[in-house]
């Protein structure tokens, strides 16, 4: 059995994939904290409600759940059909402070999106981590859980 | 691995940042380094240029400390008759280093350093709790 086929499963692999990705984008900020020109960068919100919904409104029956639709925020996007679709390209962040040197990177800001990226994964985590658990009191090996 | 890049963009932002806290150390070592005759310039200040670079090998953007370039600003004057360096005038060139700018240079470096560590140690215990799940 493909774990990739419980919904949730998957839907927490893609969301970790994401903080993946946003952690890297965080870091690339800070590390450009004090150069001049560089304009912070943020990766778009998942929405990870509508993640789930998504992997398990496709039909129960249905064998290939493991896709994620693209989301389509404007009339002109068009639907693709990639099944992991690549990490998300950065934005420029708007509406930030910008210093005289045309940097706008504020240092405070990231560090706080940082310790939210990261208790978001921890969460993400510990639910894989309980799902297993429950997955292990079904095979009845051990007490499950982590 | 996502992660793996963002540990590269923080390892490249602390060695950028440790190339300026060199500069500066430097500058603040040589603030009252004078020259030996009146023809030469005394010690002029440094300073580091930061850009943005891709490191194509991983895709990320790093930063990488640029050339070194000097500070153009005027060297001032001190009335010091008896010094080797001293014009006819008996004026002497002081270097152009201001302690209180080095220092708080030194202040801003010191706290970008501590938030890329702050950032690399957040991937790491990310890596970490993903290897716990092998547990």
């Amino acid at each position: 059995m493909d774990l990739n086929s419980i919904p949730l499963m998957a839907a927490l692999k893609k969301r970790m994939h994401w903080l993946h990705s946003n952690q890297s984008v965080l870091s690339q900020n800070v590390a450009n904290a004090d150069t001049p020109g560089y304009k912070a960068q943020e990766l778009e919100k998942q929405d990870f409600s509508g993640l789930v919904d998504d992997l398990s409104g496709g039909g129960s029956n249905q064998r290939t759940p493991s896709t994620i639709k693209m989301q389509a925020t404007s009339a002109g996007h068009m639907a693709a059909g990639g099944s992991m679709a690549d990490a998300p390209d950065p934005q420029e962040l708007k509406g930030g402070e910008e210093s005289p040197t045309g940097n706008s990177v504020v240092l405070e800001e990231e560090m706080i999106k940082v310790a939210d990226n990261q208790m978001q994964y921890s969460m993400v985590v510990n639910l894989y981590k309980k799902n297993m658990g429950l997955l292990k009191i079904a095979l009845g090996k051990g007490r499950g859980g982590a | 691995m996502d992660l793996q890049k963002a540990m590269i963009a923080s390892a490249s932002g602390l060695r950028a940042q440790s190339v300026r806290m060199r500069v500066i150390s430097e500058n603040i070592a040589n603030q009252n380094s004078l020259s030996s005759s009146p023809l030469e310039d005394p010690y002029r200040r440094k300073i580091v240029t930061f850009q943005t670079e891709l490191d194509r090998v991983n895709g990320v953007e790093v930063v990488k400390p640029g050339k070194i370039a000097f500070d153009q600003k005027e060297f001032t004057k001190k009335y010091d008759p008896g010094n080797p360096a001293a014009d006819e005038a008996g004026y002497v060139k002081q270097s152009n280093v201001n302690g209180l700018i080095e220092m708080m240079d030194m202040r801003q470096a010191q706290r970008t350093y501590q938030s890329n560590l702050n950032a690399l140690e957040a991937s790491r215990r990310m890596a970490s709790i993903t290897l716990e799940l092998l547990r």
